[in-house]
């Protein structure tokens, strides 16, 4: 029986002009965003190693002291799935010898029809157009029955009616996955051809996989969500409406005003505020340093009886000069450790300072914003293509794996002594300046299984969202009354 | 006749769940998307003075006249940004000045917004684009194909009215209706909008502009109802006008605009801004290691026409790095001849990638133009000075910045014996802080001059809507 169900609800679906339509639509959206995406992001890396190529032809060999390495953030490959943050996500880094980098991002205009509009990715057309359609497919799926009468002869069947309303669920799914699935494929062997993306690669092949798995549960749950629409009304056009509107605050309103009413509700200072605090600490510290050297520098000449004149001299000309560096270079050694620990610890605090703040803004607005499946589904998919919102951070600790590499390798390498007015550069044992070799940033992306991890909520959430709408669409069904 | 008509269609669609639904919905995120815009611009407003502020306070006043002294120009969020966003998150925060002519534009990689980068952010242009859109076209799909599946449109027909009048009624009826709940919700936002202390809409241009986003918004609405009415003639029954409406809603506002740019941006390929800055950056270094080589050579020459006992003493001042005096005049003439070379050859680049830019951007503009939301949006952005030539408007900004900075100072700096210095007759001393960036917008006379097209083709799509449904309504055999 339940087999006859289902079909008969697939051939009510698949027959009907609606589906034609959504086909149409799908094998229409889905494989022309995965290909514009795809052709977008080959000339985002052509651009990457373009730009990485000419800075290491350049300075690669040629490599000051002081030099502020640049190490280049590779797109990811997934983000053709998925772009989430990777648009505000800083290109490159700088590394410096005080220990901080800074992340630098190239104004992107180029474009501005396209940041003007939006663009179309795989995860945009599942949460917009997909789930409109899945709501188009069973809006009218118990309604137009109850209005039609049918349902009353339906129900008079002896049949459990869960079994009736799974049938119909089942059915309705089935028939939406028949064009979803032709798509996805269809958009797959589009983006098999790049040859900049390889879907055989484990990595990219199972996270696709997850994608994939992710989508039909996602679509699983707005199919769930349309029919509880349609078991709670008892006319097709207010089915329609209602469900429209319920798409309109959980596609359209939740997802988009969490964030900002997460802002609104907590304020806090802006990542420019912070970088503008860290500018300013390190300056100060800097001018403090500067005092407290040059006294440093005047008390060793003074106490070794050097002429003044000797202190812009290199080497100084006279031997209680050369008296006075020496004692310098051994005082000076504390105070610029006292210096550079300061500095680290008050940056290191407005830098937690900032990252409390901004954790406590983002959990208001995650709980806000997870009252729609549509942030669950779009929060997975983002964290699996590495564009999620957790990217910054990762950008930070591979920024600073870099930082840390260039510190060993170039800056650690040279000690830098400053006089007054002068700089003297000191060079560790064994140093050889031709075998400097300027380092490349290996930007480190999570694993699939790190990602899932992040992403165990939502997968949660999805799936008790799914539930809730089956079940309310249940206890609607089950009250219906015949007479 | 016509204005009973009216009154019954009135009375059906206000008694119609469909305009309790869209009042809620208006009344709802209209005034809220409305207040969350004024919010996040109250911020960023607040972090444009503060970063401005202690710029000018830190370095405002350059402290050596030397060449390395920049001068940084912010760009103030636009007032009216609070009603499209548009491309402001995307637009550089400040120019940075330099002394080789090539200024820099710098947007500071914000991440504080990741969550709202993620999943987007509404503002009044978005509630427009989405909501209220498909709100017109749901109030209208079944205008006519319902009375046609309930049979009533034969009986209507049959009376003694032109079908005109009854297609007419129809239509603005419905128009009305959802037009009282949209400016109820839209006068809820205005007052959300006067009660933030930072906005002032008593201003005659940011009322002008306002107004002309208001009537814009309005003639959207009269499209939307009148393609609704259309697709509504078309259908034979209220599930296939559903159909209809889903696919036309979908082609218009998430198909059309989204794809046909990036359908641009593959067949008109350009070099992105980062390539061309960083072949910028090489030219320039390239053009000063010329010039420092051209210099040794120069000087060179000119040393070995030296007798033996000045020889000597000039190599030394050579040596440390400096020009000695004698030189000065032929070095100046070098140093000229670069600085004036410099611009010039940077702005061929630029030239060559402007022309390839147009291009791509008038294939984007001609394709997004056959969705009247994209005309829409292009209209409202604009007004709002967020808009797809806001990107150009701010280069002209920066350049006039530039220009400025380098009449105070730069254009004074020379190379002189003892490395980089002052023309003569200047005084450092006159140039106490770097003036400000007088960062100017169009205003809306000018929008409206450069964006009439767009007005005018959604008021060729409305007419065009109208008129199909009107020949298909009058083609309608009752038999």
């Amino acid at each position: 029986m339940w087999h006859t169900l289902i079909i008969r609800e697939i051939k009510d679906t698949l027959l009907n002009t609606s589906a034609m339509v959504l086909v149409f639509l799908c094998v229409l959206i889905i494989p022309l965003g995965l290909y514009v995406n795809c052709q977008e992001f080959e000339g985002r890396w052509e651009d990457f190693l373009r730009e990485h190529q000419d800075y290491r032809s350049r300075y690669a060999d040629r490599i000051a002291h002081n030099v502020g390495a640049r190490g280049f953030r590779p797109p990811s490959p997934l983000s053709i799935f998925c772009s989430g943050v990777d648009f505000i996500l800083p290109d490159q880094v700088v590394t410096s010898r005080s220990g901080l980098f800074r992340s630098t991002k190239e104004p992107v205009t180029d474009s501005p029809h396209t940041l003007l509009l939006g663009r179309v990715d795989y995860t945009y057309s599942m949460t917009f157009v997909v789930s409109l359609a899945a709501l188009t497919f069973t809006f009218g799926c118990i309604s137009t029955e109850k209005e039609r009468g049918t349902l009353s002869l339906l129900n008079a069947y002896p049949l459990p009616r869960a079994v009736l309303l799974s049938c119909k669920v089942i059915g309705r799914y089935a028939a939406l996955l028949v064009p979803l699935v032709v798509a996805i494929v269809v958009g797959l062997v589009v983006v098999d051809q790049s040859s900049f993306v390889s879907l055989g690669d484990p990595a990219v092949g199972l996270a696709i996989l997850v994608i994939f798995i992710v989508t039909l549960l996602f679509v699983f749950c707005m199919v769930c969500l349309g029919v509880c629409v349609s078991a709670c009304t008892h006319q097709s056009i207010n089915s329609m409406v209602i469900a429209f509107m319920v798409w309109t605050v959980m596609i359209l309103g939740i997802p988009r005003l969490s964030p900002m009413m997460a802002k609104a509700l907590y304020p806090i200072d802006s990542s420019t505020t912070l970088r503008m605090k860290k500018k300013l600490a390190v300056e100060d510290h800097e001018k403090a340093y500067v005092k407290a050297r040059e006294t440093l520098m005047e008390a060793c000449f003074s106490e070794c009886g050097a002429p003044e004149e000797d202190m812009r001299r290199s080497p100084p000309g006279t031997e209680e000069g050369k008296k006075a560096v020496l004692l310098y270079d051994q005082r000076v050694v504390p105070i610029l450790e006292t210096h550079q620990k300061r500095m680290a610890a008050q940056i290191s605090q407005l830098e937690q300072d900032y990252s409390n703040n901004k954790n406590v803004q983002n959990r208001i607005a995650l709980a806000l914003a997870r009252l729609s499946p549509a942030t669950s589904f779009t929060c997975i998919l983002a964290t699996v293509c590495g564009t999620g919102i957790d990217a910054p951070d990762n950008f930070n600790r591979n920024a600073q794996r870099f930082q840390d590499q260039v510190t060993h390798e170039i800056y650690d390498q040279v000690i830098l002594r400053q006089y007054k007015g002068l700089t003297r550069f000191l060079y560790a044992e064994g140093f050889n300046s031709d075998n400097m070799k300027l380092p490349d940033m290996t930007y480190a992306y999570p694993t699939l299984t790190e990602s899932l991890q992040k992403s165990w909520l939502d997968i949660l959430l999805l799936a008790l969202y799914t539930l809730l709408y089956f079940g309310i669409a249940l206890v609607r069904f089950n009250q219906y009354d015949v007479r | 006749m016509l204005i009973t008509l009216i009154r019954k269609e009135i009375t059906e669609t206000v008694l119609d769940l469909r305009f309790v639904v869209a009042s809620l919905l208006f009344m709802v995120l209209i005034p809220l998307s409305m207040y969350v815009s004024r919010v996040d611009y109250e911020q960023r407003l607040a972090g444009y003075q503060q970063e401005s502020r202690i710029w000018r306070e830190r370095h405002g006043t350059p402290e050596w006249g030397g060449k390395d002294v920049e001068g940084h120009g912010f760009r103030p969020p636009s007032v009216l940004s609070i009603f499209a966003l548009g491309l402001d998150p995307y637009l550089p925060d400040r120019v940075v000045t330099k002394f080789s002519g090539v200024f820099q534009t710098m947007k500071e990689s914000n991440t504080d917004g990741t969550l709202g980068a993620l999943l987007g952010q509404m503002d009044f242009h978005f509630c427009m684009i989405y909501v209220v859109s498909l709100m017109a076209l749901i109030f209208t799909f079944n205008t006519v194909s319902g009375e046609r599946e309930r049979g009533t449109l034969r009986l209507l027909i049959a009376q003694a009215v032109p079908r005109g009048q009854l297609l007419l009624s129809k239509w603005v009826s419905k128009t009305m209706v959802l037009l009282v709940s949209y400016l109820c919700a839209v006068c809820m936002a205005l007052l959300v909008l006067e009660a933030s202390p930072q906005v002032t809409l008593v201003d005659s241009q940011v009322a002008a502009s306002i107004g002309m986003m208001l009537a814009i918004s309005l003639l959207l609405i009269l499209c939307m109802t009148s393609l609704g009415v259309c697709l509504s003639t078309f259908a034979r029954g209220s599930l296939q006008s559903i159909t209809l409406l889903f696919s036309a809603w979908v082609i218009l506002v998430l198909g059309i605009p989204k794809i046909t740019p990036m359908m641009a941006e593959i067949i008109h390929p350009c070099e992105t801004r980062r390539v061309i800055s960083s072949r910028k950056a090489m030219l320039t270094k390239d053009l000063m290691t010329e010039f420092h080589n051209r210099r040794e050579r120069l000087t060179d020459s000119l040393l070995s026409k030296e007798d033996n006992e000045d020889r000597a003493s000039i190599e030394m001042v050579l040596r440390s790095g400096n020009v000695p005096t004698r030189y000065a005049p032929q070095v100046d003439a070098l140093w000229r001849e670069y600085r004036n070379r410099t611009p010039l050859e940077l702005e061929k680049i630029e030239e060559q990638y402007r022309n390839q830019l147009q291009a791509k951007h008038t294939l984007a503009m001609i394709l997004s133009r056959m969705s009247p939301l994209c005309c829409y949006s292009y209209s409202i952005t604009s007004l709002a000075g967020t808009g797809v030539d806001e990107p150009k408007n701010f280069m002209n900004n920066a350049k006039r910045y530039q220009h400025q900075i380098s009449q105070l100072l730069y254009d004074n700096i020379i190379i002189g014996s003892n490395g980089y210095g002052w023309e003569k007759g200047f005084d450092a001393r006159q140039v106490p802080t770097f003036p400000d960036m007088a960062y100017a917008r169009a205003n809306a006379q000018q929008v409206m001059g450069t964006r009439v097209f767009d007005v005018l083709l959604l008021v060729v799509y409305t007419l065009l809507f109208y008129s199909l449904a009107f020949i298909r309504f009058v083609k309608y055999d009752v038999r």
